[in-house]
């Protein structure tokens, strides 16, 4: 009957709108989702883009420091080996010495003190040897000499 | 201990009637003018050993015969005096030699028929060579060590280093310790009889000196006298045995005293009596005085005392008749140090001191400085200071300097030959040493170590060199210091060792651990250069001396020793080559020596082999 | 020359031995199971666990298949190198101080302590072919020294038995008869370890008395000598070198009164007939009970009084003087 069609259609109507009303509120809540996670990414990008740069600047403070100590540490190395050239050991070479201020190079000044370390301690080792050497031999050249007087002196 | 056979007397037989009688013989024969002369130098010669009863000598034609009869109060007189006195000299350089005969083996000699052929003729003896050690020709020290019954002499040679073969060796010498006389001629082994001299090429035995108990043993400086301390809780005061001066070469007791203990004078056995640089003169340490002898007559200086209430300690000038003393403050008077001119007596110096704890004297060893290092308390008396006194003794008026020291003072130590001297002080185990120079007119600060794990000081014999040493608590490290760069030239360690000593000639160090203080690490000696190489050691169970033999100073004037400096390029030469050739030599023999073995044991392997095959093939 | 340190004994370590091919290390310790590590890397291979005392000395045959083991419990077992099974135990009146195969393992040797009575005393037992079903009782027992043996070993050929005891002596047994053939008296105090040259011309004993000898084999007399200033508890011949190696130290009692490095816990090398010291090799902190070189002489271990054992595989600078060696080998 018509009644029957009316309501079937108004059945049908009433149908189409439920789903229309649901489809929007999908959409609504799709949209705000998506909103959410847009903003949780922007969110994240920025932390991670915070943290990078910490991490950036730490490193740059890290090498600065470390810069700085080498530097530290070549200025006191430079400072040394220019007081052993002062002091003026035998052993150096002029020519090492002159090379050696104009090194910047932390390894390199490092090197250069262990040669001028050895080199040191085997000068000083040849310098006792000769001291050793000169003492025996004068004592030994006073007792000869004594010997040749002996003599006169057992005598009195 | 009657160990040693040669003090086991013989027992005295006493003959009936005569045995208080000796016979003198090999007097020089006098004419009736001179009799009383030579009656009393023998009679004060012969009651050394005992009181006189009487003295005859025989005269013919207004001439002695030569001989002399003298009767003892006891026999055990005579009988001391046929041992001890004969043999002895007389009159110039010892021109007569004295023979003493008891009565009864007088009557013995003379009972011998005249015509027996091989009556014993008295053995030649000749002078033991007593400084053959002196000849050496590589110009090397000796030393001696003493390890369980054990006594060992050795060359101190860098060639034979740890395989060194002592030049002799003998077992039981001594039955307490040794001692070498200051310059080296006399080495002393100490028993319960008494006291032996031994010297020469083949170590001879050179003097006896009988006394019991010897604690301690000292020469005078020019080795000419013997002084013996001896313990002995029931010493006789009117005939005293404690402390005893011998004349050396004679081997005759000058003069003895008793030992006196008294207030102010620490625990042992010092040296109570002690003799001048030269020989001289002894000065004996009383309670209120100083008593100077001359030697060898024993007679008091001037007979008087010196004057030195509660005298603490005292000491001659190592090179001049100088006696340097130290009396504590009493009642009004304070403390004070004199320097004092003998025979003359005149002071040289003399220093008030106040609020002093104790003094110690230590004379730089040329007598150019002298420092009394001065322990003083506050006026609270809670904390205590020092302070050293040092005197230019050899300048005119003798000025002093005071170096005052805030901290604790360690170790001080004047360089023997130079005009420095090194302190250590300050808390802990690491303390600071202060080196200063006495040069000039001023005392001055030459260099500081700082933090350094010394407590002892020990400069070579002639100076230049010191070794900082950590002894004991630290461990044993040694630090060759160069004084005149003021550098370390090396330092390392002898584990726990308990004692440094320097050869005579500054060119080697000894640091060794004996048996007495440390009982569980390897006893021996460790033999340095002056430079601080090790060079060789030796190890020794039960390891109780070790002694350089000392030298006397060098006969070369300072002269001689500067030219010889100069010239050194020349010497040098000579040595490099001697050197070259003793290496050369030593490398063939140690090589021939091995290739003998390596033959040997090749030999006996290819025998064992055959020997092998052929049980195979059995 | 970086030694590996063997940890796995918790307590001193008392002997050491390779197998003939040298690529098994056998330790016995204070503690209860002796153990076998690969020579070459230092790692275990396993331990034989069954006795119930502290463990004094082991001996391993020739093809490496059988294992024997003394211990203070008063047993001797022998074990399956491989696998580790215990087939056999040999009960002892007292602990048992020592063990040896003889060579062909038709025998072997126990060491029996003097203790509660008992006199100290060498037995021979015969091993049987079926390994499970080995003997109770021994076939001899080798009476004479006065106070305890300390090592006994099967001469070359198995001519003699050759013991080493606290009274000083070594002597010299028949294995038939089991009588005393000879007797070496050099030794001032105990003699502590004998072990014989790879070619068994010649063997080394060490003492308490602080010297090792060597000896050659068929006059029985003393050719070389080599003295420390520490007592000796092992010495053992270089096969590939003209070198000997000694190992000791001042008793556990007075060292620790003692500072570590004073009580010279050393392996101390001497050219075998210039009797020259050539070195030594530290870092133990205890004495030395053992010894061995490996078989192919290119390395050495120690066993300590502090649970640790130590291999060394020698430097290249070692062998520089291989060339000039005069020791030759000659196959057994």
């Amino acid at each position: 009957s018509e009644h029957q069609q009316l309501l079937r259609r108004r059945f049908v109507i009433e149908k189409r709108k439920e789903e229309e009303e649901r489809r929007l509120r999908e959409k609504a809540e799709e949209e705000e989702r998506a909103a959410i996670e847009a903003k949780e990414a922007a969110a994240a990008a920025e932390a991670e883009r915070l943290e990078q740069e910490a991490k950036e600047r730490e490193q740059k403070r890290i090498d600065r420091e470390r810069a700085e100590v080498e530097k530290a540490e070549a200025d006191k190395l430079r400072e040394e080996l220019e007081a052993r050239k002062n002091k003026g050991g035998k052993g150096f070479s002029m020519a090492d010495l002159s090379k050696l201020t104009s090194l910047e190079d932390r390894q390199e000044l490092m090197a250069a003190q262990k040669h001028l370390i050895t080199k040191e301690k085997e000068d000083l080792e040849r310098r006792l040897a000769t001291a050793q050497r000169r003492l025996d031999h004068f004592t030994r050249a006073c007792r000869d000499e004594e010997r040749k007087i002996m003599a006169g002196w057992v005598e009195k | 201990m009657a160990r040693d056979e040669e003090y086991t007397e013989e027992p005295v037989k006493l003959e009936e009637g005569y045995d208080k009688f000796i016979v003198v013989d090999g007097c020089p024969t006098v004419t009736e003018e001179k009799k009383g002369k030579l009656v009393d130098i023998l009679k004060s010669k012969f009651s050394r050993v005992g009181d006189i009863v009487d003295l005859t000598m025989p005269m013919k034609d207004k001439e002695s015969y030569g001989f002399v009869f003298i009767e003892y109060a006891h026999p055990s007189m005579a009988h001391r005096a046929s041992v001890q006195l004969d043999g002895q000299g007389l009159g110039k350089a010892g021109k007569y030699k004295l023979r003493v005969f008891k009565w009864g083996d007088f009557d013995k000699y003379m009972n011998i028929p005249d015509n027996l052929e091989d009556i014993p003729k008295e053995e030649y003896k000749p002078i033991p060579s007593l400084y053959s050690w002196l000849q050496d020709e590589r110009a090397r020290d000796q030393f001696c060590l003493r390890y369980g019954t054990q006594t060992e002499m050795h060359w101190n040679d860098l060639q034979q280093g740890e395989k060194s073969q002592p030049i002799y060796a003998r077992e039981n010498w001594t039955d307490a310790f040794l001692k070498w006389s200051p310059k080296g001629t006399y080495l002393v082994t100490v028993h319960v009889q008494g006291v032996q001299l031994w010297g020469g090429e083949n170590w001879e035995r050179i003097a006896r000196f009988p006394c019991e108990g010897v604690k301690l043993v000292y020469f005078s400086p020019q080795e000419g006298y013997l002084c013996t301390i001896c313990d002995l809780p029931n010493d006789d005061p009117k005939d005293p045995k404690a402390i005893t001066v011998w004349d050396v070469r004679s081997a005759r007791k000058l003069r003895s005293f008793a030992m006196r203990l008294f207030q102010g004078q620490k625990a042992g056995f010092h040296n109570m009596l002690q003799f001048s640089p030269s020989d001289e003169y002894v000065a004996r340490w009383n309670e209120d005085a100083l008593q100077v002898y001359s030697v060898p007559s024993m007679k008091l200086l001037d007979k008087k005392s010196i004057k030195a209430p509660g005298v603490r300690d005292f000491c001659w000038s190592p090179t001049d008749n100088i006696l340097t003393y130290w009396v504590p403050e009493m009642e009004n008077s304070p403390a004070r140090v004199t320097l004092m001119s003998i025979p003359s007596r005149e002071v040289k110096a003399q220093r008030n001191l106040y609020s002093v704890n104790s003094c110690r004297i230590m004379w730089q060893e040329c007598g150019t400085y002298l420092c009394v290092k001065v322990d003083r308390h506050t006026k609270t008396k809670k904390t205590t200071f020092t302070n050293f006194e040092l005197f230019r003794v050899k300048e005119k008026m003798c000025p002093t300097e005071v170096l005052e020291i805030k901290e604790l003072v360690v170790h001080f130590a004047w360089e023997p030959i130079g005009h420095r001297f090194a302190v250590i002080h300050g808390e802990g185990p690491r303390p600071d040493i202060s080196f200063y120079s006495m040069e000039g007119d001023k005392l001055q600060l030459l260099h500081k170590v700082e933090k350094k794990p010394a407590n002892n000081l020990f400069w070579a014999p002639n100076g230049g060199t010191i070794v900082l040493a950590g002894l004991a608590n630290l461990n044993g490290v040694l630090d060759f210091f160069d004084a005149d760069t003021m550098t370390s030239m090396g330092s390392d360690e002898h584990f726990m060792c308990t004692n440094v000593s320097w050869d005579p000639s500054g060119r080697y160090l000894c640091t060794y651990i004996t048996a007495q203080r440390n009982s569980s690490y390897d006893h021996g000696l460790i033999v340095w250069s002056h430079t601080g190489k090790q060079l060789y050691q030796l190890k020794r169970e039960k390891f109780f001396q070790f002694l350089w033999r000392p030298r006397p100073p060098c006969l070369l004037s300072a002269k001689q020793q500067q030219e010889i400096k100069n010239n050194l390029k020349k010497y040098s030469k000579v040595y490099e080559k001697e050197d070259a050739k003793q290496r050369e030599s030593a490398a063939v023999d140690q090589e021939k020596a091995r290739t003998a073995l390596r033959e040997q044991f090749a030999k006996w392997q290819e025998e064992a082999y055959r020997t092998y095959m052929e049980d195979k093939t059995k | 020359m970086k030694p590996i340190l063997l940890k796995g004994h918790t307590r001193a370590i008392t002997n050491i031995t390779y197998n003939k091919d040298g690529d098994l290390l056998f330790s016995t310790a204070k503690d209860n199971s002796p153990c076998v590590w690969y020579a070459d890397t230092g790692e275990r291979l396993g331990t034989f666990d069954g006795h119930t005392g502290a463990v004094w000395h082991c001996d391993v045959n020739e093809q490496c298949t059988l294992f024997l083991s003394g211990s203070a419990d008063n047993s001797a077992k022998l074990w399956e190198v491989e696998g580790g099974r215990e087939i056999a135990t040999f009960k002892h009146n007292t602990p048992v101080r020592a063990v040896a195969f003889a060579m062909g393992d038709r025998n072997f040797l126990t060491v029996q302590d003097s203790l509660m009575g008992h006199v100290p005393a060498i037995f021979v037992w015969q091993l049987s072919t079926d390994p499970h079903h080995q003997p109770d009782k021994p076939i001899l027992k080798l009476e004479g020294h006065a106070s305890k043996v300390n090592r006994a070993r099967y001469g070359p050929n198995n001519d003699h038995i050759y013991s080493v005891s606290d009274d000083g002596t070594c002597r010299l047994w028949d294995p038939e008869t089991g009588k005393e053939v000879h007797k070496i008296k050099d030794n001032k105090k105990a003699v502590m370890d004998i072990q014989f040259s790879k070619d068994r011309g010649s063997f080394i004993t060490c003492s308490l008395d602080q010297s090792a000898r060597l000896y050659d084999v068929r006059t029985r007399k003393c050719m070389h000598t080599y003295e420390v200033e520490r007592p000796l508890n092992t010495a053992s011949i270089s096969p590939l070198m003209d070198h000997i190696a000694v190992g000791g130290g001042q008793d556990a009692a007075s060292v620790t009164t003692t500072h570590g490095r004073m009580g010279r816990f050393e392996s101390t090398f001497f050219h075998k007939f210039y009797e020259d010291e050539l070195g030594s090799v530290k870092g133990h902190f205890g004495p030395i009970h053992s010894l061995a070189f490996n078989p192919d002489g290119r390395s050495f271990a120690s066993g300590s009084e502090d649970g640790f054992i130590r291999i060394h595989h020698f430097d290249p600078a070692y062998f520089l003087d291989v060339d000039k060696q005069v020791t030759k080998f000659i196959p057994y």
